[in-house]
C-alpha cells in the first residue's frame, strides 16, 4: 500500500514537472575553455528544449568533450577548436568529460551541464522524504518489540542456510589447494600489475594494466559486488600475505609447525580493533591524487603494502598484517557484516564437547585460525578472512559456509573478545564515518567539476595539499562524527531515557552508515566503471602499451556506456542504501532504548539525520 | 639471534624495494637522458643613425655591416596541409633609428617566384609579433590564446607595388582550403598599397588585414638568395593592433614561403620564438 | 605430501619470476623481429624523442614502432618521405613504414602542440 502510494506520488510529480516546464527554446552559445584539468565555465545551465552550441578551446594540450546522457563528442587541439550543437531534450544533470588523454587526471576532468528542470533530483528528493515518512509511520505504529528481528519485516535476520550442505563445496573448502589455487591466479595477475606499474612510469594510467585493474576493475568489483554480497572474499584470494605465511610456516601449502617463525610479537589488546585501520586507511587516502592515476605510484603503493605485509609477518604473529595493518582490511571487515555469506560453526554442542579446539590450535590437517579468531564462537564476519583453515582442522566438519540475509551480523550479541579488545565501539563507528567522509572528498575531487579541488589532491601547491589534508581531517573526524553526535544527543534527549550512555547511542546508530556507505561507494563505482570501463578492453590486449594485441581489442576506443542510465542507477543504489538504513536504524533504536516508546521518540532525530544526508548525497550524484 | 635475522631481512627487503623504486623513477619517463633547456635566439636591433629609403633599394651595404642571426626553420606540421619542402634557415638582422624599425631577412631559394598564375605561387616571408604583454607560448600558432600582428611580405605583391606592371594573366589562384588545381577564382584586385600586408590574427584561420596598413617593404632575389627589408614606424598610435617596440625584450617569429615548391597559406617553413632586443 | 609443496613452489615461481621473464623475453623477441627501431615520443621537457637520431640503410624498408609514453597527445611527421601520423594519443602505439629512396639527414617532428617546448620536439633520420 505504501509502495503504491510512492509510485503514484512520483508519477504525479513527473507529470507536474513536465507541464510546468514552459520552454521557449532559446539558442544558447557557450565558449568552453579546457585546461588541465578543468573546464571554464565548469557548470552551465540551460532549459529543456534549448538549442545548445558549444565551442571547445584547448588552452594547453589536446582536450576532448564527451557529454554524458547525450553521448556527443568533440575534441580540440590547441589552435584548433571543436564544436557541438544539439537540442537539450533530456533533463537532468549531465557531466561532460574529457575524451582525449590530456594528462594524469584526465579521467576525472569534467564539468556539469544542467538541463532544467532537474526532475531526477526533485523526484529523488521527494522519494527520500516519502520513504522517510513511511519509515516513521511504520515505526510509530509498532506495538511491541519483535521476538525475532526481521529484515523489512519479512526475512528473519537470524536465518542461515548452510551452503556447505552440498558435498562438492565442502570437499573444495577442505582441500589444501583451496583457496591456494585462487591465490596463485591472483599472484600472476598482481605480478603483471606490478610489472605494468614499474614499466609504466609516468605514462597514461588509462592505458596501463596496473592502474586500470586496481583502480577501475578491482575497486569497482570490491565495492559493488564482492563486499556487499560475499564479504571478505577478496581476503580469501589476496596474494599479499603469501610470502609472510611462507616465512612463518616454512611451508607453502602443507601443514608444518603451528608456531610462526619470526619474532611472533602479539599485537597489543587495545589495538586489536578497527582503530589502527581507521587511521591507516585515512592516511592512505592522502595519496589518492597520485596513485590512482600514475602507474609508478600504483607500483610504489602496492609494493609498499606487500613489503609491509612481509615485515609485519616476521615481527608479529600470524595474520596481524591482514587484521590490523592492511588499509583495505578495515572497511572490508566492517562492511562484511552486511554481506550474504559467512563462516559459522553449526552445532554449538559439538564444539562444547570438543576439548582440543583444533580450529584454534591447529592440527596436522590445517593451521589454527591465522586470523586469531575463535571459529567455534565466531558470530560476525569482521575479523574472518575466509581462509577456511577451520574447515580443514575441524574433525567433526562442524564449520559451515552459510547464506544469510543482509546485515545479520549487525544484530548479534557482543562477545567476551569484543569487550577485551574494545571492539564494536567507537572503532567501528569511526570506520563507518570516515568511509562516508572519504567518499565525500573523493567524489567531489574526482567526480566533480571543481578544478581547484583536483589541484589540491594532486598537490599542485603545498598549501593546497595541506588544505586537502586539513579538509579531509575536518570532515572525517569532526564534521560527520560531530553532526552524528549532535543527532545522537537529540535522540537521547527526545527518548527521555536518562541512563543510556550517549556513546552507546552514537555507536549503535553509526551502524546505519554501513549500508549507506556500501551504497554510496557502489554508486561512486558506477561513476567510474560506466564511463571508463572500455579501457579494460584495451589493457587486456596491450597491458604495457607496447603495441601488443593479445585479444584483438587493443584498438578499442574509449566508449562510455549507459551514461544516461548511470544517473538513475546511482539514485536507485543510494535509495537502496537508504531503505536498509531506515530498516536497520529503527531496529538499532529498539536495541538502544529500553521501551518501545523511547525507541520511537529516539528514532525521529536519527531519521531526520538520514534524510538530510541522503538529500545531500542525491545532490552530489544528480543535483 | 632470531631478532637479528628478522631485522636483517627487513633491511634487505627495504633496500631492494628502495632500489626498485629508484630505478623505476629514473625510467618513469622512458630512457633517462640529459634534458636540454634550449634558449631562444636573441635578435638584437641596435640603434643606428641611418635611414633606408626603399624607393632607392634595400641598402645592402648597410646591412652587410650588421651581424646576422641564423634562425632555423621547421616544416609547419601542426595544421594541415603541410609544406612539401623546407627552407632550413633564414638569416635575420634588425636595427632602428628611434623613428623607424628595420628588419632584414635573407634566405636561400633556387627560383624567384613573383608571378601568380594557376598553380603558381609567390615566394614570401613574414614576421609575427604577439600583442599581449605576457605572451603565451602557444601564441606561436598564429596568435593562439592572444593576438598577433603579422607583417607578411609577398614577392608577387612586391612586384606589383614597385613595378606597377600589368599582370600577365587575369586569373590567379590564391589559397583556399583545400587547395588543388581546380580551385581557381578570377578575382579582381586593386593595386596594393604596400609590398607588405599588415595583418592581425588570434589563431589559425583568423588572419585579417588591418584597417591601417603601416608596413613598407622591398625584396630582391639574386643568385638563389632572397633579401627582403621590412620597415615600420618604431612606435605607432594604436598599440592594440600594432606591434610594440618600446619594450626592451619581446618575442617574435618568422616564416618563409617557397612558391616554386607550392608553399602558400599553412604550407610554409616556420621558426620558433626569437627574442627581439631593441637597444 | 612433499609433491604438493614442490608443485606449489613451482606455481609460485611460474606466476612471479616466470611471468616477468616470459613477458620481457616475448617483447624483446617481438621487437627484434618486427621492427627496425622503437621510437619513444615524449615532450622535450621530459627528454624529447628517443632515440633522437635514427640511422637506417638505404633502400631497405623501415618499420618504426612509435610509442607515446606520456599523458598528452603527440604526432609524427617525416615530410621528406611523406610519412606521418597526425596524432598519437597518450598511451597509443603506432607503426610507420617507408622505404628510404634518398640518402642524407631528414628531420622528423611532432605535429600536435604538446608542451611549451613543442617546437623543439624534433629528431633526425639518417639514411646511408
Amino acid at each position: 500500500m505504501l509502495r503504491a502510494l510512492r509510485v503514484l506520488t512520483m508519477t504525479a510529480l513527473f507529470t507536474v514537472c513536465l507541464l510546468v516546464t514552459i520552454c521557449f527554446a532559446a539558442e544558447r552559445f557557450f565558449e568552453i575553455k579546457a585546461k588541465r584539468f578543468v573546464y571554464t565555465p565548469n557548470i552551465i545551465k540551460v532549459n529543456k528544449g534549448d538549442i545548445v552550441n558549444i565551442r571547445l578551446i584547448s588552452e594547453d594540450v589536446t582536450h576532448g568533450f564527451f557529454l554524458d546522457g547525450y553521448s556527443l563528442n568533440t575534441s580540440s587541439h590547441p589552435g584548433q577548436e571543436g564544436s557541438l550543437k544539439f537540442t537539450a531534450d533530456k533533463t537532468g544533470r549531465f557531466s561532460f568529460r574529457c575524451s582525449v588523454t590530456c594528462g594524469a587526471l584526465h579521467p576525472y576532468m569534467m564539468g556539469h551541464l544542467f538541463v532544467l528542470p532537474n526532475s531526477l533530483f526533485m523526484a529523488g528528493a521527494f522519494t527520500i522524504l516519502l520513504l522517510g515518512i513511511a519509515s516513521l509511520i511504520f515505526a510509530l505504529r509498532k506495538k511491541q518489540k519483535d521476538e525475532r528481528l526481521k529484515l523489512f519485516g519479512i526475512i528473519p535476520l537470524d536465518l542461515r542456510f548452510p551452503l556447505t550442505k552440498f558435498k562438492p563445496l565442502r570437499t573444495l573448502l577442505k582441500s589444501r589447494w583451496f583457496p591456494f589455487i585462487l591465490i596463485m591466479l591472483n599472484l600472476f595477475i598482481f605480478t603483471v600489475i606490478l610489472l605494468a606499474g614499474f614499466i609504466g612510469g609516468l605514462s597514461s594510467g588509462s592505458y596501463n594494466f596496473g592502474v586500470m585493474l586496481v583502480w577501475i576493475l578491482w575497486w569497482v568489483l570490491l565495492m559493488m559486488f564482492m563486499v556487499p554480497i560475499i564479504g571478505r572474499f577478496w581476503c580469501m584470494m589476496c596474494p599479499f600475505p603469501l610470502i609472510g605465511d611462507w616465512i612463518q610456516r616454512g611451508k607453502l601449502i602443507n601443514v608444518g609447525k603451528q608456531k610462526s617463525w619470526g619474532l611472533s610479537k602479539r599485537w597489543p589488546n587495545k589495538w586489536r580493533n578497527l582503530w589502527p585501520l581507521v587511521v591507516l586507511f585515512w592516511i592512505s587516502t592522502w595519496f589518492s591524487g597520485f596513485f590512482t592515476v600514475k602507474p609508478f605510484a600504483t607500483f610504489v603503493l602496492l609494493g609498499a603494502i606487500i613489503l609491509l605485509a612481509i615485515i609485519v609477518a616476521i615481527f608479529f604473529d600470524k595474520r596481524t598484517f591482514c587484521l590490523f595493518v592492511c588499509p583495505v582490511s578495515g572497511f572490508q571487515g566492517l562492511y562484511a557484516n552486511f554481506s550474504m555469506i559467512g563462516v559459522r560453526s553449526r552445532d554449538p554442542e559439538t564444539c562444547r564437547k570438543h576439548t582440543l579446539k583444533t580450529c584454534v590450535v591447529g592440527s596436522e590437517k590445517g593451521y589454527g585460525c591465522p586470523w586469531m579468531e575463535i571459529p567455534f564462537e565466531m558470530n560476525r564476519n569482521t575479523y574472518c578472512g575466509l581462509c577456511f583453515e577451520c574447515f580443514k582442522t575441524c574433525p567433526y566438519d562442524n564449520m559451515d559456509l552459510v547464506l544469510r540475509p543482509f546485515g545479520q551480523d549487525l544484530f548479534v550479541e557482543k562477545r567476551r573478545t569484543d569487550e577485551i579488545y574494545h571492539r564494536r565501539g567507537t572503532d567501528e563507528a569511526f570506520k563507518a564515518i570516515t568511509m562516508v567522509g572519504i567518499f565525500l572528498s573523493f567524489f567531489l575531487a574526482f567526480q566533480g567539476p571543481y578544478g581547484h579541488l583536483k589541484d589540491m589532491v594532486t598537490a599542485k601547491t603545498l598549501k593546497g595539499y595541506l588544505g586537502y589534508l586539513g579538509e579531509s581531517f575536518l570532515v572525517d573526524f569532526l564534521l560527520i562524527p560531530g553532526s552524528l553526535l549532535i543527532f545522537a544527543y537529540l535522540s537521547k534527549k527526545l527518548s527521555k531515557n536518562k541512563e543510556v550512555k550517549l556513546k552507546d547511542v552514537f555507536v549503535n546508530f553509526s551502524y546505519c552508515l554501513v549500508p549507506v556507505g556500501l551504497a554510496i561507494w557502489a554508486a561512486f563505482s558506477l561513476g567510474i566503471i560506466l564511463p571508463n570501463g572500455s579501457y579494460l578492453l584495451h589493457i587486456i590486449s596491450d597491458p604495457f602499451a607496447w603495441g601488443w594485441n593479445l585479444f584483438g581489442t587493443a584498438n578499442f576506443p574509449w566508449t562510455p556506456v549507459f551514461t544516461y542510465a548511470m544517473y538513475y542507477l546511482q539514485v536507485v543504489v543510494a535509495l537502496i542504501g537508504f531503505i536498509f538504513a531506515l530498516d536497520f536504524g529503527f531496529k538499532f533504536s529498539l536495541k538502544t532504548y529500553n521501551t518501545i516508546e523511547e525507541a520511537k521518540r529516539g528514532w525521529v532525530p536519527m531519521l531526520i539525520y538520514l534524510i538530510v544526508i541522503h538529500i545531500l548525497f542525491l545532490k552530489l550524484f544528480v543535483g | 639471534m632470531k631478532k637479528l635475522v628478522v631485522v636483517l631481512i627487513t633491511v634487505v627487503l627495504l633496500a631492494s624495494f628502495g632500489g626498485l623504486v629508484w630505478y623505476a623513477l629514473r625510467h618513469s619517463r622512458g630512457m633517462p637522458v640529459e634534458i636540454e633547456t634550449p634558449q631562444w635566439l636573441t635578435l638584437e636591433a641596435p640603434f643606428l643613425e641611418k635611414e633606408i629609403d626603399l624607393k632607392e633599394g634595400i641598402s645592402q651595404g648597410l646591412w652587410d655591416s650588421l651581424g646576422a642571426k641564423e634562425i632555423k626553420l621547421l616544416y609547419q606540421v601542426m595544421v594541415m596541409p603541410w609544406p612539401k619542402a623546407l627552407t632550413p634557415l633564414v638569416k635575420a638582422k634588425a636595427f632602428h633609428n628611434k623613428k623607424e624599425i628595420y628588419f632584414y631577412l635573407e634566405w636561400n631559394d633556387d627560383t624567384e617566384d613573383r608571378i601568380l598564375e594557376v598553380n603558381k605561387f609567390s615566394d614570401a616571408c613574414a614576421a609575427m609579433f604577439p600583442l599581449d604583454e605576457k605572451t603565451q607560448i602557444p601564441s606561436l600558432m598564429m596568435g593562439f590564446l592572444g593576438k598577433a600582428n603579422i607583417w607578411h611580405w609577398k614577392a608577387s605583391q612586391d612586384r606589383e607595388f614597385w613595378r606597377k606592371e600589368e599582370r600577365k594573366s587575369s586569373a590567379y589562384a590564391d589559397y583556399h582550403y583545400p587547395f588543388e588545381e581546380q580551385e581557381t577564382f578570377p578575382v579582381s584586385k586593386e593595386t596594393p598599397k604596400s609590398a607588405v600586408n599588415d595583418l592581425i590574427a588570434i589563431r589559425v584561420g583568423t588572419v585579417t588585414p588591418k584597417e591601417t596598413q603601416n608596413i613598407e617593404g622591398r625584396g630582391f632575389w639574386q643568385d638563389g638568395v632572397w633579401r627582403v627589408v621590412i620597415k615600420r614606424m618604431l612606435n605607432t598610435a594604436d598599440t592594440d593592433v600594432d606591434a610594440k617596440f618600446n619594450i626592451p625584450k619581446r618575442l617574435c617569429a618568422f616564416a618563409v614561403w617557397n612558391g616554386a615548391k607550392g608553399d602558400r597559406g599553412g604550407r610554409k617553413s616556420i621558426s620558433d620564438w626569437v627574442e627581439l632586443e631593441v637597444k | 605430501m612433499k609433491k604438493n609443496e614442490l608443485a606449489a613452489a613451482a606455481l609460485v615461481f611460474l606466476a612471479t619470476i616466470g611471468t616477468v621473464l616470459g613477458i620481457f623475453g616475448f617483447e624483446n623477441f617481438r621487437k627484434s623481429r618486427l621492427y627496425t627501431v622503437e621510437l619513444i615520443a615524449r615532450a622535450p621537457d621530459n627528454g624529447n624523442w628517443y632515440p633522437r637520431k635514427i640511422t637506417v640503410p638505404f633502400g631497405k624498408k623501415v618499420k618504426i614502432l612509435i610509442r607515446n609514453i606520456e599523458t598528452v597527445t603527440h604526432g609524427f611527421a617525416l615530410p621528406d618521405f611523406n610519412v606521418a601520423v597526425k596524432e598519437i594519443k597518450a598511451g597509443e602505439v603506432v607503426v610507420v613504414e617507408f622505404t628510404p629512396d634518398k640518402k642524407g639527414a631528414f628531420p622528423f617532428m611532432c605535429t600536435v602542440w604538446c608542451s611549451d617546448q613543442h617546437m623543439n620536439m624534433t629528431g633526425e633520420i639518417v639514411v646511408e
